[in-house]
């Protein structure tokens, strides 16, 4: 009976401040790997809590540090197989100092031939002239493998050759693709529907609309969206040349898009202004070429009808498709249509013609969309937001006397709305520190957990949460500092801390709402046993307003209510 | 009393502007350096036009000469065209902070009237006219005037972090990507990988070194020709005001330390430079990465050793004679920065790397020969007289793809 092979798998972040817990997806992703690459009848997995994590100034101060992280430990002759997972990171973190040292630790841990150490990498380095291939391919065939394989499923190996199906890149690639997002979700989730009071539609139909969906923080996805659908437009018409037309005004996100999505696919493109002025400039369209119109937003259908009308009566041929990055749900192509358009994305719509518009009969004025906003929710925002939930009493919070009575669903607002509170507290993140690399210490609350998701694509996925358990913020009242700092020892949060101490890390405390500054006390009491010192407090929305700062730390929050909790229960 | 006025030194450079021109005309110039103290002129109102690595030997001199209190002015060129690259470069800005002075006070008295011009460039139409999608992303990163200078300082390891983090993020952008992907012979992302972040990582760990200016450009790219430029490259240059990388070695060098970290001999072969010397004793004319310089060893043999993998400063535990930096002491590069910067400049995208510190100047490119792992340089190593430039100056530019 062949032995068991053990299987050691560290998953590597950098860019990080602190170390995290593994998922069941990189799990699951270990497993799967460990089985297709060995011969034993069975693997034993060693189930590792956490990920190592190299911070971005000591990628470039002391990039050996990744040789200490990765505690391989095989035994003599023993069935072995290391995983140094990267394939979370950004590509473009990777300091040619840091692959050669990861290199080095695969094929120093590899040198008996029982053993196999895989890298995972988002990409492979550059054939030839990276520095990462240099100590692989020094391997000797009589020793063990190496397997570097990326996000792809694109392997190369080292050292002893390891028999792999002929089918095992292309199933490796949809394995991790079913265990991470696909590109078209990964643009759900970077794209923001702002809440504002916009104006759209052409002069003589100009209606309001309470929603503005955003993808300036999705322009690599969107561009690669674009591309994928174009080339199956393209496909159903072979025979055409082919050119994109971008159709004019439109947002600087989609006109970048295009640009990418056009260059990509090897398109020329033009642009087809209505409406304004610049229509003068618009080009004469060439005979033998099928254009396909892309739009940046579909509501009603109106706009995109007569840009289709306009380009067919100036005599252009057009494919049998255009493509929108964003459609409302409502919309949907009819019999009468010129034009089917295919829809990257489908999204809610609010719109009311200015006449009947609430916010126009309050005299609002309309949110400009290409301005940088500030990090403040509106006072017509946020309470829609909060009146949009449920209202009951308050599941989770301080010791039971103290919650609240009437409380909204902040794990249902965040959920429906947490793509443009993101934004807004992105927004003041930027303002408190200027990297992405930062910890956000909160109550371990379910509804807060929901937004720093949602922060997390546009941030490479370099933020951390540290989530203080509600035990440990009730005992920080009455609890002594040096029991604080002993609490739990072994626990997720306090490891973290502790971690963050020791690196001097950003540290932002976030919490979905401050009424009374308890639970602000107690988390900054608990930082300070551990020797944290954080940069600002932010709930995001404050029933203290005015308030600067709390225990000497900055506070800011992105709305805040004057209605104290307190003396009259 | 009367005050003696000192006569002012003017100095003239016409025409195209080019580093290597004002390099040997201004910061090598001997005027230059023998009237140190004298007022200077630096005359460029017949430019037609001006290579971003020229202006950023102008910034160093800048930089120097305020910090030595010594009046130096420029005269703004005659033609719209280099006055407008100028502002859309952000040279004025970025002067101003490297000279401590209002960019009014930095140029002569008839450049003056030049202020409060309206630019010309970049209407934001260009993009339209061109249906080539790449050229088109190319007009509107000139639009956001994504080219040009930006200017760092850096004085705690916080900031360091964040200026190598700043500019590293600009070059990820996805539009810049794609013109990149478009135009270079390898992956654009390997621009910021690599050139940009070893640039900058390198600029910021010399000693004393608390500002840096990056400049970048693309040359030759006109989108809306139909002729393809064969010299159409990316140039990006970067400078500091720390001490010279020559000096940090030859101080490790003089007091008996060791300046090699690891022998690179265990993996890849040595990389071999065929060395071609002008102005300082040059004893052989092969060099190989696997050489270590002695205290004997000129300061252009120094400067070649940079790039050698494994040689750094950092082999010695403290260095000598220099007091603790405010910045970043823990870097422990192992000298392995430049080595990999050239192997991506030069190698991956066929380029050249230059580096121009003290009285030195180094220009890096493949040789003809080169045949397998075994990779083979040609290295113009000189030395001039002028004046020492203050601070290192690095010069990477990299050839875009004429095949449309």
């Amino acid at each position: 009976m062949s032995r068991a092979t053990r299987v050691q798998p560290f998953v590597l972040r950098l860019g990080k401040p602190a170390r995290e817990a593994v998922s069941d997806d990189e799990r699951h992703l270990h497993r799967w790997v460990a089985n297709k690459l060995t011969r034993s009848s069975f693997i034993d997995i060693s189930r590792t809590a956490e990920t190592v994590v190299l911070a971005a100034d000591r990628v470039r101060q002391s990039p050996e540090e990744v040789r200490d992280l990765i505690e391989f430990n095989p035994e003599a002759d023993e069935p072995w197989l290391g995983i140094i997972d990267c394939s979370k990171n950004s590509y473009l973190l990777f300091r040619e100092h840091l692959l050669l040292y990861l290199g080095e630790t695969a094929a120093m841990a590899a040198a008996a031939p029982s053993r196999i150490c895989l890298i995972l990498l988002p990409q492979l380095p550059h054939g030839t002239h990276s520095i990462f291939w240099d100590p692989l391919e020094s391997m000797q065939a009589q020793g063990g493998s190496v397997l570097v394989i990326s996000n792809d499923g694109i392997t190369r190996q080292f050292g002893r050759t390891v028999d792999l199906s002929q089918d095992f890149s292309q199933r490796y690639r949809d394995k991790y693709r079913q265990l991470n997002n696909t590109m078209a979700e990964v643009f759900a989730e970077k794209k923001v529907r702002r809440l504002g009071h916009f104006r759209v539609g052409e002069p003589g139909e100009r209606y309001c609309s309470r929603y503005f969906y955003d993808a300036s923080r999705a322009v690599q996805e969107l561009g690669e969206l674009l591309a994928s659908q174009v080339t199956l437009i393209r496909r159903s018409n072979p025979v055409s040349s082919t050119k994109m037309v971008i159709v004019m005004p439109t947002s600087d996100w989609l006109y970048d898009a295009a640009l990418i999505a056009a260059s990509r696919s090897q398109l020329k493109r033009i642009e087809w202004h209505i409406g304004d002025d610049s229509s003068s400039n618009n080009s004469e369209p060439e005979t033998g070429i099928k254009y396909i119109p892309i739009f940046d937003f579909v509501n009603t259908g109106a706009t995109a009808h007569t840009a289709i009308a306009s380009l067919k009566d100036a005599g252009f041929s057009l494919s049998k498709a255009g493509v929108a990055a964003f459609a409302a749900q409502d919309y949907h192509v009819k019999g009468a249509d010129p034009l089917a358009i295919e829809v990257i994305h489908r999204v809610k719509v609010d719109r009311a013609l200015s006449q009947d518009c609430d916010q126009c009969r309050l005299g609002l004025p309309h949110t400009q969309t290409d301005l940088n906003d500030s990090y403040k929710l509106r006072s017509y925002d946020a309470w829609e937001m909060l009146l949009d939930v449920k209202w009951g009493p308050e599941e989770y919070g301080p010791p039971g006397s103290l919650l609240e009575e009437y409380f909204p669903d902040f794990p249902t607002l965040f959920s429906e709305y947490g793509d443009f509170i993101a934004y807004k507290l992105e927004r003041l993140l930027q303002r408190v520190v200027s990297t992405y690399e930062i910890a956000l210490v909160c109550p371990e609350e379910p509804a807060i957990e929901k937004l720093i998701d949602r922060v997390q694509p546009w941030a490479d996925d370099r933020l951390v949460s540290v989530r203080v358990p509600r035990e440990v913020l009730d005992l920080a009242a009455e609890a002594r500092f040096e029991e604080l700092g002993g609490l739990d020892e072994y626990s997720e949060w306090s490891r973290q801390l502790r971690h963050l101490s020791e690196r001097k890390a950003r540290v932002v405390v976030l919490d979905e709402f401050n009424a009374s500054n308890r639970t602000a006390h107690a988390i900054l009491k608990v930082l300070r046993a551990f020797g944290v010192q954080p940069r600002a407090y932010i709930p995001i929305f404050s029933r203290i307003p005015g308030q600067v700062a709390l225990d000497n730390i900055p506070v800011m929050s992105l709305y805040e209510l004057p209605s104290p909790r307190g003396e009259s229960r | 009393m009367t005050t003696v006025e000192r006569p002012i030194v003017s100095i003239r450079i016409a025409g195209r502007l080019t580093a290597d021109l004002v390099d040997s005309q201004l910061t090598s110039n001997r005027t230059v350096r023998d009237c140190w103290s004298q007022p200077l002129l630096i005359d460029l109102t017949a430019a037609s036009f001006i290579d971003i690595a020229a202006l950023v030997h102008i910034l160093a001199l800048l930089r120097d000469r305020y910090s030595s209190s010594v009046d130096t002015r420029i005269a703004i060129p005659k033609s719209r065209k280099v006055r407008d690259f100028f502002r859309a470069w952000n040279f004025p800005e970025v002067a101003s902070q490297v000279s401590g002075r209002p960019f009014e006070d930095l140029v002569s008295p008839d450049s003056l009237r030049y202020f409060g011009e309206l630019p010309q460039y970049y209407n934001g139409n260009e993009a339209s006219r061109t249906e080539d999608p790449a050229a088109a992303a190319y007009e509107r990163l000139l639009q956001q005037r994504f080219f040009g200078f930006h200017a760092y300082t850096f004085q705690s390891p916080a900031q360091m972090t964040i200026a190598v983090e700043r500019e590293w993020r600009r070059w990820r952008q996805p539009l810049l990507l794609s013109v990149l992907d478009r135009y270079l012979t390898a992956p654009g992302s390997e621009i910021a990988r690599v050139v940009i972040y070893e640039l900058l990582a390198n600029a910021i760990q010399h000693p004393f070194a608390d500002q840096c200016v990056i400049g970048s450009r693309i040359v030759g790219l006109n989108p809306t020709s139909q002729l393809a430029n064969p010299k159409r490259q990316l140039s990006i240059s970067i400078w500091d005001d720390g001490t010279s990388m020559i000096s940090t070695i030859r101080d490790c060098l003089r007091d008996s330390l060791p300046v090699r970290l690891y022998s690179p001999d265990g993996y890849a072969e040595a990389d071999v430079f065929n060395v071609d010397g002008f102005g300082w004793a040059q004893q052989k004319s092969q060099y190989a990465t696997s050489d270590t310089p002695h205290q004997d060893s000129p300061d252009e043999e120094i400067l070649l050793s940079c790039l050698f993998p494994g040689v750094s400063r950092k082999a010695a535990h403290h260095v000598p004679d220099i007091p603790k930096p405010v910045a970043d002491l823990s870097d422990s590069q192992h000298g392995l920065g430049l080595y990999s910067l050239y192997r991506s400049v030069v190698e991956t995208f066929g380029g050249t790397l230059a580096i121009r510190t003290g009285s030195s100047f180094l220009k890096l490119r493949k040789a003809g020969g080169g045949s397998g792992r075994a990779n083979a340089y040609d290295v113009e190593l000189k030395r001039s007289d002028g004046r020492p430039l203050f601070g290192n100056l690095l010069t990477v530019r990299i050839p875009l793809v004429t095949s449309e």
